[in-house]
């Protein structure tokens, strides 16, 4: 069985969707349990899969219908994949959970059914993005996950069409530019495999065709990611969709854009084209750098939670390429771990937000007295999650700032170290801003009652804060780990 | 005449950003997406051709025949853009439904009249 | 950039000189868009299918009314002047139908053959079933193909395709293997398996597509009243 675990991570999720799709068409009852034993299985194959590629030095290979690599499509896992479809199974696990109950409050009765089967395969394609190895078979799961995430969208209500639409128009732009790039590679070598890309591209790495497909795959990605200058789907996608879908889609939409990002540069246009033929990462850092300050500053602005958080996940994304692209073996590590920790945090905030909403009905910053006084779960998540943000010992986001400031330091960026201290800085503010309105404000102190919160949606929130502490307390294992991705190039 | 192809697809892709981003109607800014994709479609058919060729089908009476590549077109870069289409289709129909909820509710397809009574009913 | 039409281009000379010289004697399918389509990039194809499976879903889900608002809706419908008044239009409709399905039929199942296949195939079935539905009310394609057998339908054509994939795996080979087939087809040796089970996935697509194409149709037309035609 072991060695159909790469299939079996893919393909778990989508026979949960196709047989939630028949059988709860019959009988409504039969949705989650149908759904519970899917994501148990896909969880335990995923962490299966995670021991057996640490435990083996070369990455375990896949070769779907028995044709070998670039004949057929090959699935290539090695460490960084494993952490990865770690990552998101832990995630989708506990967004499930909480949809349990979520689900319930947000959308009407008999759309259950296409909601479960959009958010089954909405899983799959995740995974699937992560796990390939071949660049065609990369856009097709990128447009699964596109496509059935606007649907999840847009089943929020009259205030979520506008954004997603502009969404839709958006992400067919960056996932076309993606198209495109690969269609200048597929001109000069005539192959899709990543691997087979990798041997061929060494010999043309001066011609005009590949600096063209690489630029257009990298605007590609920074559509999908929410980078700076191309970030404005984001927030109002975001801040107006059903809880339910944001806890799944926020933590891990526009990090895999980021891993694929990743996953061009260190596997397909080898570290040596990126870094020293090309050599712009002084310009790149500095677009990193104005997206953490961008995103900071709008964070500030803004008085509606929602929003908050959405522009602090524009910042993280900026953390995590200005790593990349610094190009230091102790910044790339800072950026891969920052992955992981952010995503983590991410779903804690969406969670958060989801407990606010339900129970609160408003989500304002003056409306936060009545978050601290009431709901104690929720504050318990709010303020692990905010320490992590900040940069706190010993959370996860503690550790990740640190590598990252000690690249940058390292390689002389000082304006990147200038502008996470920033960030850092204003989400200290953020959150004791949250917190002076509970102190001022103590006059209708006469509805002190505390507000039952449900066990399903305060259990998972939990599990994540206790996950961010156990990722930043265990963060030997993950650096020994993480250094065996970064490339020989780079350390 | 050598690369009319590429200029062709490009000038087609060129249109459709353009529209994405310049028109004011929403429906006319999923036609420039719908222009787009084909430009895309065209670009990925063209670099396939071979000149003299005929389709990829072997021939019934010459199946067992040495194949000679030269004859046959690309059936690589044929196979890619079937996908691409049925993709471009999905969206399109995505794309319409959701321009229709949003003229249900705010009974306008020009851009600026809706931000303008989003902006009325916000905040 | 090499120049158009030039065979000797990396794209020309690259992996497909492997797929036109090796296809014949790996499927035996003469036709080679659907041998690498069906066989050699079958996941992609899968995953092609449920793109189309999710556009209808997606599409179903957005338009339904919900139940409050179907019944403010209901008073207002006037379901007896959508008969199409045009008796030529009507018979003309119902006559054709059953040539065009069959034709649909013909190309999903000669796509070994000519050009054809399962997507071609589905959207033609699907085209005559939206001339129906144009032709006379939507009511009368839902007497034989009502919304759930619709959506089911859709499912079970993927779960088709994913299922015959999912038998090698009890012989421990990978993911869409179809040689393994062979023990289950009688009389056919790895290679025919192979052919067959292009066919038999073909059907698959074809279902989905077809229920897709009208589904996205009949969402869009009646604004999710699922009641009107045009």
């Amino acid at each position: 069985m072991t060695n159909q675990l790469p299939f079996l991570v893919v393909g778990i999720p989508l026979f949960t969707a196709l047989f939630i799709g028949i059988f709860g068409l019959f009988n409504k009852s039969l949705i989650r349990p149908i759904g519970i034993v899917g994501i148990l299985l896909s969880t335990l194959s995923a962490i299966q899969l995670f021991l057996t590629v640490t435990k083996s030095n070369v990455p375990v290979e896949y070769f779907f219908g028995n044709w070998k690599a670039p004949i057929g499509i090959a699935y290539s896992i090695d460490n960084l994949n494993a952490l990865m479809i770690l990552m998101i199974y832990v995630v989708s696990f506990l967004a499930f959970i909480y949809s349990l109950n979520s689900v319930k409050l947000e959308i009407s009765t008999n759309k259950h059914v296409h909601y479960y089967t959009l958010y089954f395969l909405l899983i799959t394609g995740l995974v699937g993005i992560t796990i390939t190895g071949d660049a065609f078979n990369l856009y097709v799961l990128f447009e699964i996950c596109a496509l059935s995430g606007y649907a999840l969208l847009a089943i929020g209500g009259k205030r979520a069409y506008l954004p997603t639409f502009y969404y839709l128009l958006i992400g067919s732009i960056g996932a076309c530019f993606y198209l495109i790039g690969v269609a200048y590679l597929f001109v000069k070598t005539g192959t899709l495999n990543m691997a087979h890309l990798f041997e061929l591209l060494p010999v043309i790495y001066f011609s005009k065709s590949i600096l063209i497909g690489f630029i257009f795959v990298n605007i590609g990605l920074f559509i999908k990611m929410a980078l700076f200058p191309v970030h404005g789907w984001m927030p109002n996608v975001y801040s107006k969709a059903p809880v339910s879908t944001t806890c799944l889609m926020a933590p891990l939409g526009t990090k895999l854009s980021i891993y694929i990002l990743m996953r061009f540069y260190f596997d397909v246009f080898s570290t040596e084209y990126v870094y020293q033929v090309l050599n712009i990462q002084y310009i790149l850092v500095w677009l990193a750098t104005f997206a953490i300050i961008a995103g900071s500053l709008y964070a500030i602005y803004h008085q509606t939670y929602r929003k908050i958080i959405t522009f602090i996940i524009v910042a993280e994304v900026g953390y995590i390429v200005g790593g990349l692209w610094i190009g230091n073996q102790d910044s790339v590590l800072g950026a891969i771990y920052h992955i992981v920790a952010d995503s983590l945090m991410t779903l804690a905030l969406f969670m958060i937000s989801g407990l606010i909403l339900f129970l609160i009905k408003k989500d304002r910053v003056e409306d936060f007295k009545q978050v601290f006084s009431k709901l104690p779960m929720t504050t318990i998540g709010l303020i692990v999650v905010f320490a992590s943000i900040v940069g706190i010992p010993p959370t996860a986001g503690f550790f990740s700032k640190f590598y990252l400031i000690k690249g940058a330091f390292l390689n002389g960026y000082y304006h990147f170290i200038v502008a996470l201290l920033l960030s850092s800085l204003t989400s200290l503010f953020i959150f004791f801003r949250f917190f002076e309105s509970y102190f001022y404000n103590k006059e209708n102190s006469d509805e002190q009652l505390q507000i039952k919160e449900p066990l399903l949606m305060t259990i998972p929130l939990i599990c994540v804060a206790v996950l961010v502490l156990g990722f930043g307390l265990s963060f030997e294992f993950w650096h020994d780990y993480i250094l065996e991705i970064i490339p020989m190039g780079l350390r | 005449m050598m690369h009319l192809n590429y200029i062709a697809a490009i000038i087609l892709m060129m249109m459709g950003l353009w529209a994405m981003l310049a028109k004011k109607n929403i429906i006319k800014k999923l036609i420039g997406m719908a222009i787009f994709q084909t430009g895309i479609i065209l670009f990925y058919i063209s670099i396939g051709a071979k000149s003299g060729s005929t389709i990829p089908i072997l021939d019934h009476h010459h199946l067992h025949d040495p194949v000679v590549v030269a004859n046959y077109a690309n059936p690589l870069t044929q196979i890619l853009m079937l996908t691409a289409i049925v993709v471009g289709v999905a969206t399109l129909g995505l794309g319409l439904t959701l321009a229709r909820k949003v003229y249900e509710t705010y009974n306008s397809f020009n851009e600026d009249e809706i931000l303008e009574k989003v902006k009325d009913a916000d905040d | 950039m090499p120049s158009w039409g030039s065979v000797d281009s990396p794209v020309n000379s690259g992996m497909s000189t492997y797929y036109i010289k090796e296809a014949y004697h790996d499927t035996k399918v003469p036709n080679l868009v659907t041998a690498v389509l069906a066989d050699y990039r079958a996941f992609d194809t899968m995953f092609e299918t449920c793109v189309v499976f999710i556009a209808m879903l997606g599409i179903f889900t957005l338009l339904k009314k919900d139940d409050e608002q179907d019944a403010a809706i209901q008073v207002n419908t006037v379901t007896n002047d959508q008969d199409n008044d045009s008796l030529i239009i009507r018979v003309a409709a119902r006559f054709m139908t059953p040539f065009i399905q069959l034709f649909g039929l013909y190309v999903i199942a000669h796509g070994h053959h000519s050009p054809g296949g399962g997507f071609q195939g589905g959207v033609i079935l699907g085209a005559s079933l939206i001339l129906l539905a144009m032709g006379n009310n939507m009511n009368y394609v839902k007497q034989f193909l009502s919304i759930p057998r619709m959506i089911l339908l859709s499912t079970i054509g993927v779960l088709i395709f994913a299922a015959w994939g999912l038998v090698p795996l009890l012989f421990n080979k990978p993911f869409l293997d179809y040689s393994s087939w062979a023990v289950f087809m009688p009389f056919t040796d790895a290679v025919m398996a192979r052919s067959h089970s292009m066919l038999a996935v073909e059907i698959g697509v074809g279902l989905t597509v077809m229920c897709g194409m009208y589904g996205i149709y009949m969402s869009l037309v009646s604004d999710g009243g699922m009641d009107k035609g045009l």
